[in-house]
């Protein structure tokens, strides 16, 4: 295989997936992504995970097929996984081993023979997640942000043609997630960087590409843009008060103006309420719900809760 | 195929992980430790005793690698804490996923996480044999008194054939399980299940079956050897080669079912795993299935042989011819046999036993006429050309090639390695191999039969129903330039060329057996009395013949000094030679039969282990000369010492004293008939009695079932304690051995004569031992050194070449001039013995002797209350002189059956303690005569007594009835809370039971070991008995557990109780308290006795004076004491008025 082929893609067809206990995860899948950043979005249990790690070799689709780079995850999963680097949602890593002995380990095991060679990367990774001062640190001992940097750092060690990264922020502190989207945004032009994530600041400005699943199933595949398109005219700005439930919208948050309150809000039926005024430049996380709104989700159920 | 990056890499990784686990070093620090200590303490014994007893030589570091078997044992248990949690840690650690999304197989992950758990474990394995090598190696360079490198094959055999397929398998069966069995817990259950339930087999299962189970190799183990060093035994390089491929394709299996998603083909995976793991199952089997092969065609030549052995035996008079040895390759032999048909029949068909290894390639007559022959399952069968009248003459002439099977030896033997359990292979530390016919050393021992043998071999050990062959051997024997040869007699040189040498063996006398030991020895001889004396030392084991160098003219003296005396006294030496030459450890150093006795004693040659005086430690022993100037004779005395320690002190059947007194007897003529069981083992004890004041012990059963640390250090402690008492090292191993209440159990049921050693094996070696060595030390004693010798030479001259009988012995002692009937009785026939109670005993002192000397009279009343003979001595103790002279005794004194004596002696210092030192009788062992002290003031005017003086034999009336802890009235209950029986049959502890008790060894009598919680039986000649001495006692409890004495009293009225005290200093370190006794009379009323035994007196002391009914009366004795013993030794009811 030639590891150094640039226009690399992913193919995803008609993949559905249904676990043992007879859950639909995923239903007919269908996406082809190529070099850049792609967001996968969709609250929680919408089968983003489950995607991935077909994607990623790690769970074998009911039906469907996914190739990665022509080569199908199924029956070609070694030459898969070397294009491969992957962040699990929960990632962790063996408590007992310091942080260079770790990404060394996952080096070696993703192909990288050359020890000296190696040996570079692993400092230069642990330089660009900032974790250079803490590689002789046995993991066990690292806080949370920094394991999940080291996450990255595995990830990203043998300098993959496909990146899947599933919640990365997560445990971040706002610092650090600046950090990642800007590199994430410089990753992304020249590999395939899958993100999951039901926060969607996290796509940052690299992203330009997109899928909205939910229940299993795309419901929206283009440009961020595009979904910020959608949703104008759903979303609405209107004075508040501290207790503005309504059925017909979802509140996606509040301001303080100082003479009163000023909630922005998409509705859920595509009318705009009395005394309410569209907001014409709605961002992607309001697009995003006011999107989901549409499916019925509202803003908890769309993972975005804390936003509010 | 595998990514070796990634595996190592993974290795790596888990390796990282294994070492910094706790745990991990838990279980390292633990086998390591134990590694050390053990080795510590076999190099701190071999050092300090093995210039000793060659016993000791068990003990050699240099050649127990096996003690590194700990370090697996414990380790074994460790993998399973280390290896089951792989795959649960990367879940656990939340690794999992990254880790699955790698692109590498699982192959690689399987072999790679494997490799991580095996190389912490095995690593430490190779550090421990080489800090081992490199401390021994440092030790002895620098002279310290222990410490020794290891035998570098049996190491290096260790780290990798061992160690290797050891942890392979054990890692490999965790991950498989715990594979299978997510749970990691369960998963531990079950391989900690597992592993027990593999031990279970290797422990109780025979060895062939054991064999299927032994992952760890334990019972493929070949005992180390400089001589003949081997990496393996024949089928364990192939068992480990098995065990080590059964772990690779569990692996492989492993791999094939791992969860985490792989290219490779799941089911392609299981089958080549299921295929790998099934070679290595099928080369187990098929070590097993050659095993269980061997051991049927040793079935197959038992019955071959058995279904022949009515056909006539020839007897053999000559064998004389030549033996090409070519070492490791070939075995020629061209021999004459010259053999008589016996008296009572012809002789058609000539039988001999010849080894079916070899192939026997022409038999011809004396005149060269080819004879027809068939030579199948050893049974070598010459149709001669006429039937050989009965006690005719004739000669014929047998060729064979061919390396003897080395399975065809002691076709009936006790103890088959094969068939034994594993416990009983301990055995194998006194060698396995029946030969030994290696590019480096030869070894052909007779049982192999490599020279034909008259008859089959049924029976060939049994004198009962087969008299032993003796015949005339002359051989000319053809060994590679540079080899010395041993074999019987002396060995004269018939050429010498470059590439080969000739030997020949022609000893003057008969032999019965021919061994012939080659190798390239170092050789170191001197003659006397016209015998050649030869030391045969291998090249690699020369140290200790130049340290003892200087010793040498003591040895000859001693040597020279023995023959002349034996000469002297008709018992002359009848060889022309004799050898003493090393053999290799691997070399079976016992024989077949239920007697396992040692074969290290051959006719004109002697085994010497290499374990034992050839690795002895002399060289740190004598590494100062000057420690010794102050003792006469210097450092060549201490050294003859010592040799003539180590060889009278071997256990292992290398006692060069027992051994080489064979050859003036037992090796010249044997008893035959119903006797010869017991009258060879007598006339050979007392054989080596005459020639070298020796006696010996050796039991092969001692090593088995994993006797031997305790059966050591019995002996140790028996000699320790009683060493004071003139107990040596030979006396305290008999002792140790046939003083056991089992082994008594069975002299006084069956008689020798009756005794079938088939039943037990082990305890008939006791029992013959016990009676035996009574018999020769009461003759050897009684009769004089002398007479005892002259009786064994009438028997010599009478019977040389031939067999003898009881009457036999009873004319030679006729011959003699002494009535042995008369002397022993029947010993043999019968199962009764004397049994001696001292009834009147005095000590006072007269007036001194002329020249003023003090001196004291003591006198003894003594009866032999049974209707046997018997022999005792008396021995006064003194406690203020040195040992040796603490103990006199007298000479032996015979009683006939219901006879009484009354004893007195002179004595110029006034005695502590007397004792009765019986030779064989019911008292079992010597006992303390309680005397009062003597007043060294009061001058009686006595005349002196002297001697012994028959008195009418009479059993004197006493009122008094004593209820001893071995009577019929005697019971005890175990816990009365718990079940609240009365077991008097029952101990409740694993041990031997001296009538229903649990008999306590006399170390058990230590000050730090508590007593036992259960009512035990001490014998001690300082406790209450008729004929023995013994004691009940408990350690202090609750007041459930009682002894009880019960009686019948004659009439009503005032009786005195009274308990027997034994001396507290039985019971060192023990806290005396108040004993609680109860006493229930015929009326069923209870009265209260309360004892305050730390103030009570050695004796009778009295508890009270009780007015009670006629009847039954019992009084209970508790355990409840304030003390910690309570000591139930008798009690005695006296009427009062008797008083």
């Amino acid at each position: 295989m030639n590891r150094s082929m640039k226009n690399i893609s992913i193919n995803i067809d008609g993949v559905r997936h249904v676990y043992k206990g007879g859950t639909t995860a995923i239903n007919n899948v269908n996406l082809n992504i190529s070099t850049g950043l792609f967001g996968l979005l969709g609250p929680n249990g919408a089968g983003k995970s489950t995607l991935m790690r077909i994607i990623c070799s790690l769970l074998v689709p009911t039906s469907g097929r996914v190739t990665v780079g022509g080569f199908d995850v199924v029956k070609e999963r070694r030459q898969v996984r070397e294009f491969l680097g992957y962040l699990p949602q929960e990632f962790n890593a063996w408590q007992l081993q310091r942080v260079e002995e770790v990404l060394d380990t996952l080096a070696t095991l993703s192909g990288m023979g050359n020890k000296s060679e190696r040996k570079q990367r692993v400092f230069d990774i642990l330089e660009s997640v900032g974790l250079t001062e803490v590689a002789h640190r046995k993991v066990k001992k690292l806080s949370g942000g920094m394991v999940r940097r080291l996450g990255v750092a595995q990830a990203l060690i043998h300098e993959p043609k496909v990146l899947v990264v599933d919640e990365p922020t997560v445990g971040l502190d706002p610092e650090e997630r600046i950090h990642f989207r800007q590199l994430m945004t410089k990753l992304g032009q020249d590999r395939i960087i899958i993100l999951s994530t039901h926060i969607v600041s996290d796509l940052g400005p690299g992203c330009h590409d997109l899928a909205l699943i939910n229940r299993g199933k795309v419901e929206f595949r283009g440009s961020p843009e595009e979904l910020i398109n959608k949703a104008k005219g759903i979303v609405f700005e209107m004075p508040g008060t501290g207790s503005d439930y309504n059925e017909s919208f979802e509140i996606v948050s509040r301001e303080d103006t100082g003479g009163g309150m000023k909630i922005r809000a998409v509705s859920k039926d595509g009318k705009i309420p009395e005394g309410a005024k569209a907001v014409d430049n709605p961002n992607l996380e309001e697009a995003y719900l006011a999107f989901m709104a549409t499916l019925g989700k509202s803003i908890k159920s769309a993972g975005m809760e804390t936003m509010i | 195929m595998i990514n070796l990056k990634s595996v190592f890499s993974i290795a790596r990784a888990e390796t990282r992980v294994t070492r910094r686990l706790v745990r991990y070093w838990v279980f390292i620090g633990i086998s390591s430790l134990i590694v050390f200590l053990a080795f510590l303490f076999c190099a701190g014994i071999h050092s300090g005793f093995s210039t000793q007893s060659a016993t000791a030589g068990l003990l050699s570091p240099r050649f127990l690698v096996s003690i590194m078997g700990i370090y697996l044992s414990v380790y074994t248990v460790g993998v399973i804490f280390l290896a089951f949690d792989v795959r649960a840690r990367d879940q656990r650690e939340r690794m999992q996923e990254v880790l699955d999304s790698r692109p590498y197989s699982n192959l690689d992950l399987v072999f790679g996480r494997f490799l991580g758990t095996l190389i912490p474990a095995w690593v430490p394995i190779v550090i421990i044999g080489i800090l081992l090598q490199v401390l021994g190696f440092i030790l002895k360079s620098r002279g310290f008194p222990i410490g020794e490198p290891l035998e570098p094959y049996s190491l290096i055999s260790y780290i990798f054939f061992m160690s290797i397929p050891t942890l392979s398998f054990a890692i490999s069966v965790v991950f498989l399980v715990t594979l299978l069995v997510k749970n990691r817990l369960i998963s531990a259950v079950i391989l900690v299940l597992l592993l027990t339930g593999s031990y279970v087999a290797i422990y109780t299962l025979p060895i062939y079956q054991a064999q299927i189970f032994d992952f760890t190799g334990s019972l493929f183990i070949n005992f180390p050897s400089d001589i003949t060093p081997a990496f393996s035994t024949e089928n364990g390089g192939f068992q480990r080669a098995a065990i080590f491929l059964a772990a690779i394709g569990i692996l492989i299996i492993s791999a094939a079912i791992h969860p985490r998603l792989d290219d490779r083909s799941g089911s392609g995976l299981l089958s080549t795993g299921a295929v790998i793991t099934a070679a290595g199952a099928v080369i187990v089997f098929f070590i097993f299935w050659n095993t269980s092969s061997d051991i049927k065609m040793n079935e197959v030549w038992l019955s071959a042989h058995k279904g022949m052995s009515e056909a006539p035996v020839p007897d053999i008079r000559k064998i004389s011819g030549q033996v090409n040895i070519s070492p490791g390759k070939s075995l020629d032999i061209d021999i004459n046999v010259l053999f008589k048909a016996p008296e009572s029949s012809p002789v058609k068909n000539a039988l001999f036993t010849l080894n079916p290894g070899q192939e026997v390639t022409s038999v011809s007559d004396a005149s060269g006429t080819p004879l027809n022959f068939t030579h199948e399952n050893g049974l070598l069968d010459v149709a001669l050309l006429y039937p050989l009248a009965p006690g005719d003459e004739t000669d014929i002439k047998i060729s064979a090639k061919g390396i003897p099977d080395k399975n065809f030896a002691y076709l009936k033997s006790a103890l088959d390695f094969r068939t034994a359990k594993s416990n009983s292979a301990n055995a194998a530390i006194l060698g396995h191999k029946n030969f030994v016919y290696e590019s480096r050393f030869v070894a052909l021992m007779p049982a192999v039969r490599w020279l034909p043998a008259s008859g089959t071999e049924t029976d060939r050990d049994n004198q009962r129903v087969r008299p032993v062959d003796f015949f005339d051997i002359d051989l000319a024997v053809r060994i590679p330039e540079g080899w010395l040869a041993a074999g019987p007699g002396k060995r004269q040189t018939i050429e010498e060329s470059k590439d080969y040498s000739v030997f020949r063996f022609a000893p003057p006398s008969v032999v019965s057996e021919v061994a012939l030991i080659a190798s390239e020895f170092e050789s170191r001889s001197f003659e006397a009395e016209d015998v050649v004396f030869e030391l045969l030392i291998h090249k690699v084991h020369t140290r200790n013949l130049d340290i003892l160098s200087d010793a040498g003219d003591k040895v000859k003296e001693y040597i020279k000094g023995r023959l002349a005396e034996a000469k002297k006294e008709g018992l002359a030496y009848p060889y022309d030679g004799l050898t003493m030459v090393e053999v290799p450890s691997t070399l079976r150093g016992f024989g077949g039969g239920w007697r396992l006795n040692t074969v290290q004693t051959l006719p004109g040659v002697m085994l010497l282990r290499e374990i034992s005086l050839p690795t002895a430690r002399f060289d740190t022993a004598f590494k100062n000369p000057e420690r010794f100037k102050d003792i006469d004779g210097g450092a060549p005395q201490v050294k003859f010492w010592r040799i003539w320690n180590i060889f009278k002190n071997d256990f292992t059947g290398g006692n060069a004293f027992t051994g080489a007194s064979k050859n003036f007897f037992g090796f010249q003529t044997s008893a035959a008939g119903p006797d010869s069981l017991a009258l060879n083992f007598m006339t050979d004890a007392l054989t080596s009695l005459v020639i070298s004041d020796t006696k010996g012990y050796f039991s092969a059963y001692l090593y088995c079932d994993q006797n031997e640390g305790s059966a050591i250090g019995t002996i140790i402690e028996n000699y320790r304690q009683l060493r004071g008492l003139g107990e040596t090292v030979e006396s305290a191993t008999i002792r140790g051995m046939t003083s056991r209440p089992s082994v008594w159990e069975k002299v006084l049921k069956m008689s020798l004569e009756d005794m079938d050693p088939w039943d037990d094996p082990a305890d008939s070696i006791n029992v013959l031992t016990l009676k035996g060595y009574a018999i020769s030390d009461s003759l050897f004693a009684y009769l004089g050194r002398e007479k005892a010798a002259e009786i064994l030479s009438i028997i010599r001259k009478n019977h040389q070449g031939g067999s003898y009988n009881a009457d036999d012995v009873i004319a030679a002692g006729n011959e003699a001039g002494v009535d042995l009937k008369e002397a022993l009785g029947d010993w043999m026939g019968s199962t009764g013995l004397p049994g001696f109670v001292v009834s009147d005993k005095e000590g006072y002192r007269i007036p001194d002797d002329e020249d003023g000397n003090p001196r004291y009279q003591v006198l003894f009343t003594i009866r032999n209350d049974e209707p046997v003979p018997g022999l005792f001595n008396l021995s006064f103790f003194f406690s203020n002189e040195r040992y040796p002279n603490r103990l006199i005794g007298s000479k032996p004194i015979r009683l006939a059956g219901h006879q009484a004596i009354r004893y007195g002696h002179i004595l110029s210092k006034s005695p502590d303690m007397c004792f009765l030192s019986p030779y064989l009788s019911l008292n079992r062992k010597v006992f303390k005569i309680p005397m009062d002290s003597i007043d060294h003031e009061k001058i009686i005017n006595k005349e002196p007594v002297e001697g012994t003086e028959i008195i009418p034999w009479e059993i004197p009336a006493v009122r008094s009835i004593v209820v001893d802890d071995l009577g019929d009235g005697f019971d005890v209950v175990l816990d009365e809370k718990k079940d609240g029986l009365r077991l008097k049959s029952q101990g409740s502890m694993e041990g031997d039971l001296d009538h229903g008790l649990i008999s306590l060894p006399y170390d058990t009598m230590q000050p730090i070991i508590s007593a036992p919680k259960q009512w035990a039986r001490l014998s001690n000649s300082m406790t209450w008995g008729k004929y023995r001495h013994t004691t009940a006692l408990i350690r202090g409890g609750d007041g459930n557990k009682k002894a009880l004495f019960t009686a019948e009293l004659p009439e009503s009225g005032s009786w005195d109780l009274e308990l027997y005290l034994p001396m507290k200093g039985v019971f060192p370190g023990k806290k005396w308290g108040t004993w609680h006794l109860k006493v229930t009379d015929s009326n069923g009323d209870n009265y209260k006795v309360d004892f305050d035994s730390k103030a009570g007196n050695e004796g009778w002391n009295l508890l009270d004076k009780l007015n009670l009914p006629e009847g039954r009366v019992t009084v209970e004795l508790s355990n409840e004491t304030d003390g910690n013993i309570v000591v139930a030794d008798a009690i005695q009811w006296t009427p009062s008025a008797g008083k």
